[in-house]
C-alpha cells in the first residue's frame, strides 16, 4: 500500500469535529486502505451472497462511493437472482474491472431465463474463478452446458482458469444418461480443482487429474447415490485431497466394490446421510495421508467400521472434529496417537467434554492434544467445568469456543475467558453467535425448503 | 538497541527485534548498518508509537510474514477473525484506531495493518449506510441525482 496521502474531504475523520489537533486534521484513511477494508467485509458465499453489502458501502458518501467503485474485487461476485432482469449483474460486472469473477448462475425465483443470464455472463468467461450453476430442468441443463461448451470450443481462450465448479439442482436433478457425455465434456473442459454437487447427482465423472476436491451434498430421493457409481467415481479421481459426503442418501442395495485407495486424500467429511454408505466408506477407503476427519454421525450404528477405519488411519490423523463423544467413541482417543486438534461440532458440548475429561483423568496414555475447537449449539456449565479439567491434563496451546448459547451471564463468561487466557491462547470465545456449519451453507440457500424437507433436523441417519 | 524519535520529538529506545517488526525500520537499519543515530519517524506521534511498539513487542518472536504468506493470503477466502490478544490490544477509540492503521501502513507492519483493517471491517459489517454515517460521523454529501441512482441500485439489490 502507498504511503499516507491527504484527503481533506474524506469522511472517516480521525478526530471528532471541533478538536483542534492540527497533526490529525487533514489525515484520513487513504483510498487504498479503505478499499482494503471494504474487501474484508464478508458478503456471504455462493447462493448466500448478498449484493447489498457492496451497494451499501457505495451509498455512504461520495468519498466512500469513489473508493468502493474503484475497488474491483468488491464487485467480483456476480449474481443474477435479484432485481430486474440481470440489472444488478450488469452493474457489478461494469465495476469489477479485471478481477477474477465468482459467477453465480442461479435463477431462484427470478422471471428471466438462464439464456438471458448467459448472454451477459459468457463474454466474461475467461475471468471466471468459480462458477455456480443451477440446473433445474434436464432440457435446460443440456442447453446451458451446450451454450457454454460451444463458446469454449469456438474460442479456446475464453475457457476460464476455474478453481471451483458447483452444480446445484434445486429440484433434485439427476443428469440424464443420454446427457452424461455432455456433462463429462463440460467438467473436463473447465478442469476445475474442486467440484461440488448439491441436490444433483452427476451419474458419472471422468477421470480428471486436476480434481482435488469433491463435494456431495443433499442427495436424496431421485438423486440418492448408488454406491457402485460412487465407487467408480472415486476410482476415477485418485488425486483427491478432499472428499465431503454431507446428507447423502443411498439408493439401491449395492455396495462399494472392495478397496478404494485415495493416496492424496487429506480431508474426509461424513455428515449424516446413509449409515450403510458411511459403513462402506469406512470399510473400503484407504487414505494413507488422511489428516483431518470430520464426522456428524450416530456412532452406535457404525462403531465397529469406524474403529477399523481409525485403526488403519490413526497414525496420520491430526485433526478430529466430531458431533458427539459417547461411550462408543471415547476410546477412539487411544487409537489416534498423533491427534493434535480435537473439535466438537454437535449440538451440546457438555456431555462430550465431561466424557473426555473423565477419560483423561484415568491416566491412560492418550494423545497430547494441543488445540480444542468447539463450534456447537450450546456451551453449558458442564462444558466449561470439563474444559477446565481437560486443560489441566493436556499441553493445550490454543482454544476456540463458539456456541449459539452460553451458560451464564456475560460477565461470568468473560471472567472464565480471562481465566483460560492465563494459560492458553484463546483464539475465539464467542457465546451467542451464529454457527457456521455445513447445514447453514446448504439450507441457507433461497431454495432451502427443497433441501430441508429432504433431511428434517439434520443430525439423524437416513437409510 | 534502536533509538526511535517521533514527530512530537519523543525518544523510544527499543530492542532491535522489536523495531524490526517494521519493514521500514528494518530496511533502514540494514542500509545504515551499526549506528547510534536515532531514527526519525516524522509521521508517528509518541502516543501512537507507544501502542505500535506494544504490538511489536508482543509479536517479536513470531516469524515475519514472507512474500509467499502474503500471496497465499490473497488467494484464501477473506476473513475478519482476529486473535484474542490482538482483539484486546485494538480496543481503542476510533481516533487511535485510525492512527494505528496509518502508522502500520507507514511503518510497513502488515500484520498490524491487517488487525486494524479487520477491526474497522467488523465495525462496518451488518450496518446500513445511515448507521455507518452515524458511527463514523460522516456527512451524506450526495446530490439529489446521485441519491436517486443509489436508491435504484439499492432496490435492485434487495431480495424480492
Amino acid at each position: 500500500m502507498e504511503d499516507i496521502v491527504e484527503h481533506p474531504e474524506c469522511e472517516i475523520t480521525l478526530v471528532p469535529p471541533g478538536i483542534n489537533t492540527s497533526i490529525y486534521a487533514e489525515r484520513s484513511l487513504p483510498p487504498e486502505i479503505l478499499g482494503h477494508i471494504f474487501s474484508l467485509i464478508p458478503a456471504g458465499e455462493s447462493w448466500t451472497y448478498n449484493p447489498l453489502i457492496p451497494i451499501h458501502l457505495s451509498s455512504v458518501c461520495r468519498y466512500w462511493r469513489e473508493v468502493a467503485l474503484g475497488t474491483g474485487v468488491l464487485w467480483s461476485t456476480i449474481t443474477f437472482s435479484r432485481g430486474p432482469p440481470c440489472g444488478i449483474a450488469e452493474i457489478f460486472l461494469s465495476r469489477s474491472k479485471n478481477c477474477p469473477l465468482n459467477m453465480i448462475l442461479c435463477r431462484n425465483r427470478a422471471e428471466w431465463s438462464m439464456a438471458q443470464a448467459l448472454e451477459i455472463a459468457l463474454p466474461t468467461s475467461s475471468r471466471w474463478e468459480s462458477l455456480l450453476l443451477e440446473l433445474t430442468f434436464p432440457t435446460e441443463a443440456n442447453d446451458i452446458m451446450s451454450l457454454i461448451l460451444n463458446r469454449f470450443e469456438s474460442e479456446p481462450m475464453a475457457a476460464p482458469p476455474l478453481r471451483d465448479l458447483t452444480f446445484v439442482g434445486a429440484k433434485t436433478l439427476v443428469i440424464d444418461p443420454s446427457s452424461t457425455a455432455l456433462f463429462q465434456s463440460f467438467v473436463d473442459k473447465l478442469k476445475p480443482r474442486s467440484v461440488s454437487f448439491l441436490g444433483l447427482w452427476p451419474g458419472a465423472l471422468v477421470p480428471h487429474e486436476h480434481l482435488t476436491h469433491l463435494w456431495f451434498q443433499c442427495l436424496a430421493d431421485k438423486t440418492a447415490v448408488h454406491p457402485e457409481k460412487l465407487d467408480s467415481m472415486l476410482h476415477a479421481c485418485t488425486g483427491l485431497e478432499t472428499l465431503v459426503l454431507s446428507h447423502v442418501r443411498r439408493a439401491g442395495q449395492g455396495r462399494l466394490r472392495g478397496q478404494v485407495v485415495l493416496p492424496a486424500l487429506k480431508n474426509l467429511t461424513v455428515y449424516c446421510g446413509s449409515a450403510t454408505l458411511a459403513k462402506d466408506i469406512f470399510t473400503s477407503l484407504h487414505a494413507p495421508l488422511l489428516h483431518t476427519l470430520k464426522l456428524r454421525i450416530q456412532s452406535h450404528q457404525i462403531k465397529s467400521n469406524l474403529r477399523t477405519f481409525l485403526l488403519r488411519h490413526g497414525p496420520s490423523i491430526r485433526v478430529l472434529k466430531i458431533n458427539r463423544i459417547c461411550s462408543h467413541t471415547i476410546n477412539f482417543f487411544e487409537i489416534l496417537p498423533s491427534l493434535e486438534v480435537f473439535g466438537l461440532i454437535g449440538s451440546c458440548a457438555g456431555p462430550s467434554l465431561q466424557r473426555v475429561a473423565s477419560y483423561y483423568a484415568q491416566g491412560a496414555v492418550l494423545p497430547q492434544i494441543s488445540t480444542i475447537e468447539i463450534n456447537v449449539g450450546a456451551f453449558d456449565l458442564d462444558a466449561v467445568q470439563s474444559l477446565n479439567d481437560i486443560s489441566t491434563r493436556l499441553p493445550l496451546r490454543t482454544l476456540s469456543v463458539r456456541a449459539r448459547t452460553g451458560y451464564a451471564e456475560e460477565q461470568v463468561q468473560e471472567n472464565d475467558r480471562k481465566q483460560f487466557c492465563g494459560f492458553v491462547k484463546v483464539v475465539a470465545w464467542d457465546l451467542g453467535c451464529e454457527i457456521d456449519s455445513v447445514r447453514t451453507r446448504c439450507f441457507g440457500s433461497s431454495d432451502s425448503r427443497d433441501h430441508a424437507s429432504m433431511f428434517g433436523s439434520g443430525s439423524e441417519w437416513l437409510d | 538497541m534502536v533509538n526511535l524519535v517521533t514527530s512530537d520529538n519523543e525518544s523510544f529506545t527499543v530492542e532491535k527485534a522489536v523495531a524490526s517488526r517494521s519493514v521500514l525500520i528494518k530496511n533502514m537499519l540494514e542500509d545504515v548498518g551499526e549506528s547510534d543515530q536515532p531514527i526519525p519517524l516524522p509521521n508517528v506521534t509518541a502516543s501512537v508509537l507507544k501502542k505500535v511498539l506494544e504490538y511489536c513487542d508482543h509479536h517479536k518472536n513470531e516469524p515475519m510474514p514472507t512474500s509467499e504468506d502474503l500471496a497465499a493470503e490473497d488467494t484464501r477466502k477473506r476473513t475478519t477473525d482476529i486473535g484474542e490478544w490482538d482483539q484486546k490490544f485494538i480496543q481503542v477509540d476510533q481516533e487511535m484506531l485510525f492512527e494505528i492503521i496509518l502508522a502500520a501502513n507507514y511503518l510497513d507492519i502488515k500484520p498490524l495493518l491487517d488487525v486494524g483493517c479487520k477491526t474497522v471491517a467488523n465495525m462496518i459489517k451488518g450496518k446500513t449506510p445511515e448507521e455507518i454515517r452515524k458511527l463514523f460521523n460522516i456527512v451524506n454529501d450526495f446530490t439529489p441525482e446521485e441519491e436517486a441512482q443509489i436508491k435504484k441500485e439499492n432496490e435492485w439489490a434487495e431480495d424480492r
